[in-house]
């Protein structure tokens, strides 16, 4: 598994860790680009604070992706929030750029989700970032549908211009600030009818190919429904049900098991010997189990033409960028996640006090460390 | 793997029942009577035919039963499991003795298609783009198709079916025929992958020439004649199965259907899709004459009820005889009686309370119920008889009380009293009667038919917690009989999950769950009525537009905008098995009125009786009332 993209990988995890990376690895020159959602999630401003604090005279640009959730979504709810966190970055930063993107698109009764794509649309030609040294993805606030477009769509223009000039441009960079309590304290309201793959990684799965499909499900708390529909969707001829472990709570996975045994082993159908455990706090590591996992499927039935490969992802967004990188080096592997209308906040007096448990981790996914044979700009 | 599964009703939808046998063993044929109908009329085939329902009424089980796959299955397991399937096929000329007449090509529409009308091109371009790829899409599923059906092996013995269209009409640009099936297949797939990338891509597509197209021409090429394997023809007939229809943009729906429509004829189509694309108009009015065949599966078990209970009791054997537990019948394991001796308690107080007031009650109207109290104390059934004659005599004497100002207080009769006591009233005392003394009302396979609403899915949905019951029960009391409190309980717990489901599920799912919710409680009020004045209970309304009509000159109330909102909350319910539409004849001069009943689950969930026939006239005001808090 040596010729893995990301194998070695740079993964920094806390405050401290990734201060002391920016403060050796910034200086006078670099010229960073922050990308970060609109939101009412308190962790919103947590990297830009840190980025901001290690030292103020950085060229920081700060791109803001405002999105509309549409007239209903019960996220409305929390506007006070979201005013609170623009105000507090507006103070952080001073250059501050506001992009605006409409997640749904009402054409006459139907409803229909166009976020990932209006999101890659962002940035549009590499000439939009090619004055950035270094550019951060902070998912903390964003939509999966957004962040997995954002993200592919700057990749794919970084390998490009590695491609055609032989040479690595910039940095990217994933930054998410994690916490499993703040995330179960929220919950999704109203999934979409219309489910599809993501704009960008529907790669081979729609394609009238007959070869089978292998699912990999990576499973999180009180997602039923949301499996269901990805599942109706996918029709897959084979299941791997991803467990988080390890895990924060070693029994996370056991617990995750009961909540959908019904539905795994009776509807799916699923042999237990499928069932794939992944690093909960590791992308990486995560990338590498599927990767090899997915390698492993497609040798077996190499005699049946191969096979291809869904991921959903009902879990945390720090083991969704271990989906995202799977399936942006392997074509033959399709992302399909299921959107929510809007989220709401079961407790807002315990976040304060659950927030103090987040940490952050980077994900560093191009330039440097894994350019060695290609100059740097 | 074994073919048997622990719950068998838990797989709902037939796109979850993976093996061909599975499906074909749990498959109930009566479903297949309306295309035998059709049949029979000449317009099946060389024709366009739309199959409608809303979610779960059965659309894609209906059409897998004539996969290849499924049809090679039936033909070559000539076992009597079988026989009753393939007499059914039989009867529809897809197969006979000597093997398969008919492929199908099943095309799913749910593929992504909405997507080309986000890419920057024009309307033109973006219709040729559609057309190409449902053109390279069909040809695959064809390809695919054909050598299911004479189980050849993929993709090798492409390279021996041969392709003789001579493309006289120059529809193919990249694609010189007649060619091997390999070569048409080659020529598929990059048309489509080509299109998939230009959707896909991150970046630009360069030097990319995709083939679009004006026509849907593969309808046409893709005939039998055609296609010759050892020289010879392949089938009969070819029949192009589109799926879940309603998942194309509006506009791509619009072409498709039209296309279709135009150029039926020369070839045959199923159309399968949800009611919910229908115009809203149309979900509100029944239409009486369409240009084209439909099969609606809702309505057609609404007229033929028995058959819809067939079905269910098939449906209900079958997948129990395909459990792994030993539990080989369902229906028989719902009790469909109350043990009278675990209410007995509050049987004997209802019965003395209610005595009283019964006659303190007639006490006012000197000797006019004398003889009636003087039958109900000589009344010798159990406590639970004893308490529906209460029921029913206080709803009689309400009645009359009513109308005693018109009526001379002379005393009633006993036969009178008896006449009266038939089984229009005996149903709504039962209900109003469980519902004081908190007996289960919602138990026995008849009601979960009635709760079940013509929609299979619904069935299976109740059914499968059932069965996860008779499991449970299995294992702790070696007992797999579910009583009525049991049966109710988990009926209520799946209603539950539906009814918090409809603001996820449903455009406008809050606005929704306040008309039905506002329309219930207004249904449990006429119901609730101590006279009970409709028999039924209120379960139903119509629309009356007459004040509006005054106002707008006579413009039908869905005419007008102001009404639009509405219009729309409704279609959706009838488009997704919330309210049914049904169309009485009642009034002056035989008056023909579009009648909206709630499903019989929503019934269960508000306390309603599960009976038709109770309705009630509603005007425009009042509906729009429903729809706000």
């Amino acid at each position: 598994m040596n010729n893995l993209r990301w194998s070695p990988y740079v993964l920094l995890k806390g405050k401290n860790k990734i201060g002391n990376f920016w403060r050796e690895h910034f200086n006078s020159d670099s010229k960073i680009l922050f990308i970060v959602g609109k939101g009412f999630d308190i962790r919103m401003n947590l990297g830009i604070k840190q980025l901001s604090s290690i030292n103020k005279t950085l060229s920081i640009k700060c791109l803001l992706i405002e999105f509309d959730e549409g007239k209903n979504t019960p996220s409305n709810r929390y506007q006070k929030y979201v005013t609170e966190n623009t105000n507090q970055l507006n103070d952080i930063v001073n250059t501050l750029e506001i992009k605006k993107i409409k997640l749904l698109k009402d054409v006459e009764r139907k409803s229909r989700r166009t976020g990932d794509r209006e999101a890659a649309n962002i940035i549009n030609h590499y000439s939009d970032i090619q004055n950035f040294t270094d550019i951060i993805v902070d998912i903390s606030a964003l939509p999966r549908g957004v962040f997995f477009s954002i993200i592919g769509k700057i990749l794919s223009l970084l390998d490009e211009y590695s491609i055609n000039n032989d040479k690595v441009s910039q940095n990217l960079y994933i930054l998410t600030a994690e916490n499993a309590k703040l995330d179960s304290n929220i919950s999704e309201e109203g999934v979409d009818e219309e489910i599809n793959y993501t704009y960008g990684f529907t790669n081979e799965l729609e394609l009238s190919i007959k070869n089978p499909i292998v699912w990999f499900p990576m499973l999180g708390e009180g997602k039923y429904f949301q499996i269901s529909k990805a599942h109706a969707r996918i029709k897959p001829n084979e299941i791997c049900p991803v467990l988080p472990f390890p895990s924060k709570d070693p029994r996370r996975s056991d617990k995750l098991i009961s909540e959908y045994h019904s539905l795994i082993f009776d509807e799916f159908r699923v042999e237990s010997q499928n069932i794939i455990y992944a690093h909960e706090q590791n992308p990486f590591e995560v990338y590498r189990s599927l990767t090899l996992a997915i390698k492993n499927y497609k040798q077996s039935l190499s005699k049946l033409g191969g096979c291809r490969t869904a991921i959903s992802v009902f879990s945390s967004k720090l083991l969704s960028i271990g989906a995202l990188l799977t399936s942006y080096e392997d074509k033959s592997v399709g992302i399909l996640n299921v959107d929510s209308h809007g989220y709401e906040i079961k407790d807002e007096n315990i976040i304060d006090e659950l927030n103090k448990d987040t940490e952050l981790f980077l994900a560093w996914i191009y330039g440097d460390p894994y350019y060695n044979d290609k100059i740097r700009e | 793997m074994s073919n048997k599964l622990r719950n068998p009703f838990s797989m709902r939808a037939s796109e979850r029942i993976e093996s061909d046998v599975n499906f074909l063993r749990l498959y109930s044929p009566i479903a297949l009577d309306s295309l035998i109908e059709k049949n029979s009329i000449d317009s099946l085939w060389n024709n366009v035919v739309f199959i409608r329902s809303s979610p779960g009424g059965g659309k894609t089980s209906l059409l897998r039963i004539f996969e290849p796959n499924s049809l090679f299955n039936i033909f070559s397991r000539k076992s009597q499991e079988y026989r009753e399937l393939f007499n059914y096929l039989k009867k529809l000329h897809v197969i006979n003795e000597e093997g398969i007449d008919a492929l199908a090509v099943y095309l799913s529409c749910t593929k992504n298609y909405e997507i080309l009308e986000d890419l920057n091109l024009s309307d033109g371009q973006i219709k040729r783009l559609f057309f190409a790829l449902l053109n390279a899409r069909i040809t695959l599923a064809t390809l695919i198709g054909l050598l299911e059906l004479k189980h050849l092996k993929y993709p090798d013995d492409l390279e021996n079916i041969h392709f003789i269209y001579k493309n006289e009409d120059n529809y193919y640009k990249n694609l010189k025929t007649p060619c091997t099936a390999f070569q048409l297949h080659s020529w598929a797939l990059d048309t489509e992958r080509k299109i998939y990338n230009l959707m896909d891509s991150f970046l630009p597509i360069k030097d990319s020439k995709i083939e679009g197209h004006d026509e849907l021409f593969s309808l046409t090429t893709l005939s039998p004649i055609y296609f010759l394997h050892k020289e010879k023809p392949m089938c009969k007939k070819i029949l192009f199965m589109f799926d879940d229809v309603h998942k194309l943009s509006n506009n791509q729906r619009h072409q498709l259907t039209k296309y279709a429509v135009e150029k039926r004829g020369n070839f045959s189509i199923w159309i399968s899709e949800r009611t919910e694309v229908l115009e809203p108009k149309e979900n509100i009015q029944a239409i009486k004459m369409r240009d084209y065949e439909e099969i609606n599966i809702e309505e057609i078990w609404q007229k033929k009820p028995s058959s819809f209970e067939k079905i269910i009791s098939s449906i209900a054997e079958k997948r129990a005889m395909a459990s792994t537990e030993d539990i080989d019948t369902f229906q028989e394991n719902l009790v469909d009686f109350i043990d009278e001796e675990v209410y007995k308690d509050s049987l004997i107080v209802f019965n003395e309370i209610k005595k009283k007031e019964l006659i303190d009650i007639v006490a006012h109207f000197s000797e006019r119920f004398d003889n009636w109290i003087l039958y109900l104390e000589n009344f010798k059934g159990g406590l639970l008889d004893t308490a529906i004659l209460i029921k029913k005599m206080e709803i009689l004497i309400h009645r009359s009380m009513k109308k005693t100002q018109l009526a001379f207080d002379f005393p009633l009769s006993e036969k009178e009293l008896e006449e009266k006591l038939d089984q229009n009233i005996e149903e709504i005392a039962k209900f109003s009667l469980f519902k004081e003394i908190g007996l289960p009302t919602y138990y026995g396979f008849n009601n979960l038919i009635k709760i079940s609403n013509n929609n299979i899915e619904q069935f299976l949905g109740f059914a499968s917690g059932l069965f996860e019951d008779m499991l449970s029960a299995k294992i702790g009391e070696n007992n797999t009989l579910l009583s009525a409190e049991i049966q109710e309980k988990r009926i209520m717990k799946v209603i539950d999950i539906y009814w918090n489901d409809l603001d996820r599920r449903l455009p406008d799912g809050s606005s929704i769950k306040n008309f039905i919710k506002n329309f219930s409680d207004f249904a449990i009020k006429e119901t609730n009525k101590i006279n009970a004045p409709i028999a039924q209970g209120v379960t139903g309304f119509s629309i009356s537009q007459s004040k509006q009509k005054q106002l707008f000159n006579r413009t039908s109330w869905y005419n007008i905008d102001y009404n639009k909102f509405l219009l729309n909350i409704i279609s959706t319910c009838v488009a997704n098995n919330l309210l049914e539409r049904r169309e009485i004849i009642q009034g002056a001069k035989d008056q023909k009125n579009q009648v909206f009943y709630l499903n019989r689950w929503l019934c269960v969930k508000f306390n309603l009786p599960l009976h038709y026939g109770g309705w009630k006239h509603k005007n425009i005001e009042e509906l729009l009332n429903w729809i706000k808090n």
